[in-house]
């Protein structure tokens, strides 16, 4: 539960990168592009295995508070 | 001009089959087959109106002019998804159980179901999103040119036209059939999935096209791009992250967004695929954004719009079937958002500006309100549809509009803080919200959404130079004196500052209504909180009154079905039920689904007289959340205890109607009981007589027998019969004795005579020394004994009878090991003619346990079924000689 | 009249079925006797008998539910049904006879009543 937290917050961290090193401008579209679109899937991949865990946390919840 | 025709075609096909499809899904639903339609791929396709023309085409424009910062607009949504635990999990577990309708009446509902709150954010949605709208139109225009051969002259404004009216009729049919409960529609939902599908299917097309055909392979498309004009582009870390941190506000605030997001979302857990199958879509979407831009800026002519690389790209290669499938991308982009945008914006508009003015009108007396909010909406998606038509031609669909998308989603943001503020913040107030509102508001329109409006056209020139009259820090692009930094930056740093310093500023220097603070209670514990906000005084409102009202907005049907399970639930027939809180809660609830929180409370209000909050409640809510808390506890116990009472109640009455069965069919069983002896004796005694000498001596005497046993049989029944008659009616003498149960028991056997029969067994304590009536106990024991010889259905009968001291009384068990009495049965087995199953070789009338029942009543006993003992089981109590009783507990203790 | 006069008496009382074979029987016809409610149906197809005498209480299945089945019965329709019955409500004379029973009789009756029902049943019987 505590990774769902943290998880935008790495992406966070992980897109505003390019910025940090910010002096070298301008950036190589290619190499800044793949290292984006890289550490999106990664995000995805880890989205993908947190919601398998996370939906069975929120049914859990759900069943326990009937609305 | 055969392109054009083919096109036109193609376009006509394209929104037949989503016609089709959307027809086929409501008819599914409607069928309740639907399951998968509530899948949660559909649920992420469905969000995917995201990326609209704009993105589809633009995208491509924007990384041809600033390299990679177009992939910011997906950053930002990735990101929200990701952390959908976070927000998103709430915004939709709020939106279930407010039924919220949209984005307006979230925070009207939020903030004590204010209809100026709902009001402003409406009128802010519609003026944001025109723009986009606007967009659209001239995206499908363009491109409709550029494929249909005429590429660099001005598009057809006929072409927006007729869009626009087909979307608009696409929109009513599927949009306003009914004012739903959840504004779910899922027709059209499944409609924008399948567009999802198309739209993705002819960019990667494009792209696989690009990178592979016309480029060569991805490590020749790798080479171009290092080589082409955007190989390094100029970084801007603070227009980065204000475009990632826009898009994710936008992804979050945009009427249509919201409305797909949470207001058709089914179930919670469709977050948890959306989560990451989401960010996959954006990523796919955006994988060959740069390759396409690259591509394109190398292959086309120097002067090409390369917002339109997706379509001349394939056109200028001869690949006129991707060029058609990337056209129905684009056109697919573009129906998919102004769809569920104009579906957004109608709701709002109906909810949130005609309702509370029809209302307050008085037409709310007599008029159908359902009729009504229908034609509102209907009317609203024409409104927005030619609102942005109209926009499009004034804006002379130039350049202009590029530059309007990020604008637009800036202008949507402005709902941002007071959401954020609405779900975390109990403190925030309805001031606060609409103070922020209103500001962020106003500086957005004049730092951005004026100034992109062609210049001159709005604001004068001089006046965006310097300023209104001449006040220089007041000059649109530069508030303050802040001069030199990105018109977008400048505007949404400075429109956000003052919204959420007036969200904030406010809310802290004002008190909230006690319905504000309800509703926030109830918003900012969501998850903790089960129940509802609670509002309402019981007693006040005539529930006549309300169903006249809800029928109204629900229709005929719905309402009263509502207001019978509502009756029912409170253990009432027909179809009014009290008014208390629980229902009152209920049907505000089932309104907001169909009208918004705050019409459906105003609406309530007006009935139950009840809406203003005295000072005794304001102290009373107090503490909203321990209240809340409690009051749902209690309405738990409540609800238990009336589910209790409701479920005794209804087998009381089964068990009544039961004997009211059995009470007309006593005098029918009667006869039937009588006839069939007398059947018999008539039948061989007439023989007999007639027959006379020629018969032959063995049949005579063998019908003399029959004669005989029915003679018996019908005399038994009598004394059944009058036995049960004198022990009903209580005129029994008893002749009350001391006498030992052993001594009662052996009498029983020996009169019963069922030792062949049946093996008995009498492992209790049999000197137990019994008040009682001896003659009328020992009948009562060779009933339950030979019923046992008769019932008991194992291969070897055995009847244990046992007997002990309990709680003052003896207790007499008779338990045997056949497959017992059925439980749905053993209610009636004491009533009158209860067979417990209908053969006749059973033998008796069926009064046997009747007579039983009566006896052991006379005798201040009992008489029980015992379930759960492996056979049929019956205990009767019995009262013990108080004398004897004190004599063995005396040498008990000794 | 034919001489193939067979009876299938569905009855379940002993005394009762005893009686009627007895009075029959001596009238010359043949008599086969069914107990049970349960596959009483099939028993009548089996049998193809002329007549059918049916009693409405039977265990298991009552007789209505077997008279609207032989009713329903393109090959049993034609067999004549007299319905017997112990209770003598005017509701069940009313349903057997909408169903489609030939005649009614009430529980007790004399001897010579039933054999004058079943000659009339059979003269108007092909």
């Amino acid at each position: 539960m505590d990774a769902a937290r943290v998880l935008p917050f790495a992406g966070l961290f992980l897109f505003f990168l390019p910025g940090l090193y910010g002096s070298d401008n301008p950036h190589s579209t290619a190499s800044t592009g793949l290292f984006l679109f890289g550490s999106w899937a990664g995000l995805i991949v880890a989205a993908a295995f947190l919601s398998r865990r996370l939906a069975r946390i929120a049914e859990d919840e759900g069943s326990g508070r009937k609305t | 001009m055969t392109t054009f025709n083919l096109l036109v075609a193609g376009c006509l096909f394209y929104v037949a089959t989503l016609f089709a499809v959307a027809f086929m899904a409501e008819r599914l639903v409607a069928q309740g087959k639907a399951r998968w339609l509530r899948a949660p791929i559909v649920y992420t396709l469905s969000l995917s109106i995201y990326c609209t023309a704009w993105t589809f085409y633009g995208a491509v424009g924007f990384a041809a002019r600033s390299g990679l910062e177009f992939v910011t607009i997906y950053l930002g949504p990735s990101l929200v998804m990701i952390g959908w635990w976070l927000l998103l999990r709430k915004l939709v577990r709020i939106g279930h159980q407010q039924r919220i309708t949209s984005i307006a009446d979230l925070i009207s509902a939020r903030f004590g179901k204010s209809n100026l709150l709902g009001g402003v954010v409406t009128v802010l949605a519609v003026i944001a999103a025109t723009p986009y709208i606007a967009l659209q139109l001239q995206s499908v225009a363009l491109s409709f040119t550029a494929v249909s051969g005429a590429a660099e002259t001005e598009p057809d404004p006929a072409i927006a036209i007729w869009v626009a009216g087909g979307l608009a009729v696409f929109t009513i049919l599927f949009g306003t059939r009914r004012v739903n409960v959840n504004e779910r529609h899922e027709g059209i939902v499944t409609a924008i999935a399948v567009e999802a599908v198309v739209k993705l299917m002819a960019l990667l097309a494009v792209g696989i096209f690009a990178v592979f055909v016309v480029a060569g392979g991805p490590v020749e498309t790798f080479r171009l791009i290092e080589a082409s004009e955007i190989a390094v582009w100029e970084f801007q870390p603070g227009r980065w992250q204000a475009l990632v941190f826009l898009s994710a506000a936008a992804f979050l605030c945009l009427p249509r967004m919201f409305h797909v997001m949470v207001v058709e979302n089914a179930d919670e857990r469709h977050l948890a695929t959306a989560s990451w199958a989401f960010p996959l879509y954006l990523l796919a979407m955006s994988l060959f954004v740069v390759p396409i831009a690259v591509i394109g800026l190398d292959r086309l002519p120097e002067g090409s719009n390369p917002d339109l690389f997706v379509l001349t790209l394939p056109l200028a290669e001869n690949a006129q079937a991707i060029a058609m499938l990337s056209f129905l991308g684009g056109f697919s982009s573009a129906t998919s958002m102004v769809i569920v945008a104009a579906i957004a914006l109608a709701t709002m508009i109906s909810n949130h500006l005609v309702a509370p003015i029809w209302l307050r009108s008085g037409a709310a007396e007599e008029g159908d309100l359902r009729r009504a909010v229908l034609t509102a909406r209907r009317a609203a998606i024409v409104g927005v549809l030619a609102l942005g038509y109209l926009y499009y031609n004034l804006s002379g669909g130039g350049a202009a509009l590029a530059s309007i998308g990020l604008v637009s989603f800036a202008g949507s943001a402005q709902v941002l803080p007071a959401l954020l503020a609405g779900i975390f913040w109990r403190g925030a107030t309805r001031a606060g919200a609409a103070t922020g509102l209103c500001l962020g508001f106003a500086v957005w329109a004049w730092c951005l959404f004026l100034p992109s409006l062609p210049v001159g056209e709005v604001i004068p020139a001089h006046v965006m130079r310097n300023g209104p009259f001449g006040l220089g820090w007041l000059r649109p692009q530069a508030l303050f004196g802040v001069e030199g930094s990105d018109p977008l930056l400048h505007g949404l740093f400075w429109s956000l500052f003052a919204n959420t310093l007036g969200v904030v500023g406010v809310s802290l220097g004002t008190i909230a209504t006690p319905m504000e603070r309800l509703q926030g209670a109830a918003m900012v514990n969501v998850d903790t909180v089960g129940a509802g906000p609670v509002s309402w005084r019981p007693g006040q409102a005539d529930s006549e009154d309300l169903l006249v009202m809800t029928q109204r907005i629900l229709g005929h049907y719905k309402a009263q079905a509502l207001f019978r399970s509502a009756a029912l639930r409170q253990g009432k027939t027909g179809y009014l039920p009290d008014a208390d809180q629980i229902f009152l809660d209920r049907l505000e609830r089932e309104l907001s689904g169909a009208v918004g929180a705050a019409t459906a409370h105003a609406m309530l209000t007006q009935i139950t007289g009840g809406g203003a909050v005295s000072v005794e409640e304001l102290m009373r809510v107090a503490d909203e959340t321990q209240q809340i808390m409690e009051y749902s506890a209690q309405l738990e116990t409540k609800s238990q205890e009336l589910s209790r009472t409701a479920a005794r109640l209804s087998e009381a009455n089964e068990k009544l109607t039961r004997l009211s069965v059995q009470k007309d069919a006593f005098l029918s069983q009667i006869s039937h009981e009588l006839r069939t002896p007398m059947t018999s004796i008539r039948a061989f005694s007439e023989l007999l007589r007639d027959g006379g000498e020629g018969m032959a001596q063995e049949d005579r005497e063998r019908f003399a027998g029959i004669i005989y046993d029915e003679a018996i049989r019908l005399t038994r029944l009598l004394d059944d019969l009058l036995d049960l008659g004198v022990l009903e009616s209580g005129q029994i003498s008893l002749r009350l004795d001391h006498v030992r149960l052993g001594t009662l028991l052996e009498r029983a056997l020996a009169m019963s005579d069922q030792a062949a029969r049946l093996k008995i067994y009498r492992p209790g304590r049999e000197d137990l020394m019994l008040e009682t009536d001896g003659d009328r106990l020992v009948q009562v024991f060779i009933n339950l004994i030979t019923n046992a010889a008769k019932y008991c259905d194992a291969d070897v009968p055995r009847l244990t009878i046992s007997a002990k001291i309990a709680e003052g009384m003896a207790e007499i068990d008779f338990v045997d090991n056949g497959s017992g009495v059925a439980a749905e049965a053993r209610e009636m087995i004491f009533e009158k003619f209860a067979r417990a199953t209908d053969t006749r070789a059973a033998g008796g009338a069926g009064l046997g346990l009747a007579i039983c029942r009566e006896i052991m009543l006379r005798l201040g006993g009992t008489i029980r079924y015992l379930p759960g003992q492996g056979g049929a089981a019956f205990r009767l109590t019995v009262p013990l000689s108080p004398g004897w009783l004190e004599d063995v507990t005396a040498a008990g203790r000794a | 009249m034919s001489d193939s006069k067979r009876v299938l008496l569905i009855e379940d009382e002993p005394n009762i079925t005893e009686a009627i074979r007895f009075v029959l029987t001596r009238e010359g016809w043949h008599v086969q006797t069914h107990a049970e409610g349960r596959d009483a149906v099939e028993t009548v197809r089996e049998r193809k008998p002329d007549l059918v005498i049916l009693d409405v209480m039977l265990p298991n299945r009552s007789g209505l539910d077997i008279l609207a089945d032989l009713k329903a019965d393109a090959d049993l329709r034609t067999i004549p049904v007299m319905m017997l019955t112990a209770r003598g409500s005017s509701p069940e004379r009313e349903t057997a006879l909408r169903i489609g029973a030939d005649c009614f009789m009430t529980k007790p009756f004399s001897n010579r009543e039933m054999l004058d029902t079943v000659r009339s049943l059979m003269a108007g019987s092909p």
